[in-house]
């Protein structure tokens, strides 16, 4: 179940990665994009964090 | 070759295709703030410096994750902040009739 989680964590990590960078195509929509990432970046923290090894 | 190899693989190429369709369709005008932003980007090594870092596999490994996590926050944090203040600049600078204008920060 929490690894289930943590991939996940990944694959939505990387969606936004991409529809983040995707966004800096037109410049009205690149802060929003910019921000998609920073969000992305935040879910693979997060799901690194509730490994069972690093935080018990 | 074994099966996993093979997936990474896939991956691998149709990553490749992905980054490509992307970056091309970036306008000269925004290259920097993408350069800005996959520096940024580059810093999800900060995932793996934290699985190195709660290794637990002795005081060589832990010191150099910390180094490690220290160093790649300071990358994405300050990349994702220097990213933003660049394009509200060019919200601010580049004004086009049309647009939609962010409220003054």
């Amino acid at each position: 179940m929490r690894d289930l989680f943590i991939q996940a964590a990944y694959l939505a990590a990387s969606v936004l990665f991409i529809l983040g960078l995707k966004s800096l195509t037109k410049p009205d929509s690149a802060r929003r994009g910019m921000q998609q990432a920073a969000l992305g970046m935040l879910l693979a923290v997060v799901g690194t964090l509730v490994n069972h090894e690093i935080v018990d | 070759m074994s099966p996993i190899f093979v997936i990474e693989l896939y991956v691998f190429v149709l990553a490749g295709f992905v980054g490509y369709q992307v970056i091309t369709r970036v306008p000269p005008l925004l290259h920097t703030p993408l350069m800005s932003a996959t520096n940024a980007i580059s810093g999800i090594s900060l995932v793996g410096s934290l699985v190195a870092a709660g290794s637990g596999r002795g005081t060589v490994t832990t010191v150099l994750g910390v180094v490690a996590v220290a160093s790649a926050t300071i990358n994405v944090v300050g990349g994702f902040l220097i990213t933003d203040r660049m394009l509200r600049m060019f919200h601010r600078a580049d004004p086009k009739p049309g647009a939609a204008k962010p409220p003054a920060a």
